[in-house]
């Protein structure tokens, strides 16, 4: 059944008591009621578009900051040498002082006597031996070829120098002294 | 109101300190009460205040002869257009507007009800403060006795009787309808409007005198 018959049915009972009241029935809402609904309605509205701006920026933003935040404390809490040694330390290893003692005979090359070292000599011998470790590590810049005989492990030496590598002719002149302790460097 | 389904419309909102109305321009064809909800749903607080304007004094009256309390009727009239606005974003064209209105409207009333129940106090509704202007003094008087004998009139029927009444005359709902509002069958509201109608026809049709005496 539609809207009309049911409007049909109502007027079958009474349309007079309808009319009598639809002429009396005229009050208005009181304006302050309105003004209260209309600024909620509004207010509601405003609010929706705050938050949706809000939200726009604020997850990024938050991200950001989390992300900054961790790493900061991260970088904090981490050991400072991964930047760098600190200052009163140096990964530089100088070379110990070349000392000039007796070596034993590192190849049979040099097949030649060598005279007894002396239980102090033996102690510094280690000692440079020890402190020059480091130095025999670093990798050979004569080649083995070179280094089989006195003159041209000499040249190779001279070789180093001229080309700059002082530190490194140094080390390579320890050695062939080491190998041959009564070489003596030609002037 | 006659409201024809709109395929495009433009709404023109004029705001002003005097109150004027939200008004809606459209290609000739007048907004439905559904479109400005979903209108205002996404965002367009103009379309709400037309939506308010054509509903808010059929709902305030309603709410006013129903409670029979002016102060009630607006508190219960602020809390409906409070809990539409707030539930406007699950707000489904699923019925008509005004069927929507009026549930949450007497669903309010039900609420409030039942949380004041001692103190709820039929008074007098006072008459407007503000006559029509136009009207002459004594039809200004003779009107506000008529009122006044109307408000007595519905006092005397039961509150289901009088709500199913003014549903009818205020909302404009159909028989159908009010029985969807108020929870019942379809028969039970025909036979409430019948008592209704009934019992205010004889109420309004005795003398002024002896309607005072009852009152």
């Amino acid at each position: 059944m539609n809207q009309d018959d049911d409007k049909q049915e109502a007027i079958d009972i009474d349309p007079q008591v309808s009319a009598h009241y639809e002429r009396l029935a005229d009050e208005k809402t009181p304006a302050n009621l309105d003004r209260a609904v209309l600024r909620e309605a509004a207010r509601a509205v405003r609010a929706d578009n705050r938050m949706g701006s809000f939200g726009a920026w604020f997850r990024p933003v938050a991200f950001m900051a989390t992300i900054g935040l961790s790493l900061a404390i991260i970088l904090d809490l981490s050991d400072t040498s991964i930047f760098g040694p600190p200052d009163d330390m140096s990964l530089e290893i100088t070379p110990p002082v070349p000392v000039k003692a007796p070596a034993e005979p590192a190849t049979e090359a040099a097949g030649k006597n060598r005279p007894q070292m002396t239980p102090i000599e033996i102690m510094r011998k280690k000692k440079s031996v020890s402190a020059q470790s480091l130095t025999m590590d670093a990798p050979a810049v004569c080649s083995d070829e070179q280094k089989s005989t006195v003159e041209q492990w000499w040249k190779c030496i001279e070789a180093l120098r001229q080309s700059g590598l002082a530190a490194a002719a140094d080390r390579e002149l320890e050695n062939l002294r080491e190998s041959f302790p009564d070489f003596e460097a030609p002037e | 109101m006659a409201t024809v389904a709109p395929a495009v419309w433009q709404l023109e909102t004029s705001l002003s300190t005097g109150g004027n109305v939200a008004y809606a321009r459209s290609m000739g064809v007048i907004p439905e009460d559904s479109a400005l909800m979903l209108r205002y749903k996404d965002g367009d607080v103009a379309a709400f205040e037309l939506l308010y304007r054509r509903h808010n004094d059929s709902l305030y009256r309603y709410l006013l002869r129903l409670s029979l309390n002016r102060d009630v009727a607006e508190d219960v009239f602020q809390d409906a257009w409070g809990k539409i606005i707030k539930a406007r974003h699950r707000y489904r064209p699923t019925a008509k507007f005004t069927s929507y209105l009026y549930r949450v409207a007497h669903n309010c009333f039900i609420d409030y009800v039942r949380k004041n129940k001692r103190h709820m106090v039929v008074s007098a509704i006072d008459p407007d403060c503000s006559p029509n202007p136009g009207d002459e003094p004594d039809l200004q008087v003779e009107k506000t006795l008529a009122r006044q004998r109307l408000d007595i009139a519905l006092r005397t029927i039961p509150d289901e009787q009088r709500d199913a009444f003014l549903l009818h005359e205020e909302a404009g709902l159909s028989i159908d309808t009010i029985a969807e509002v108020t929870g019942v069958n379809r028969e039970t509201v025909k036979s409430r409007l019948r008592y209704a109608t009934k019992k205010l026809k004889a109420t309004l049709a005795e003398p002024a005198v002896q309607n005072q005496r009852t009152a």
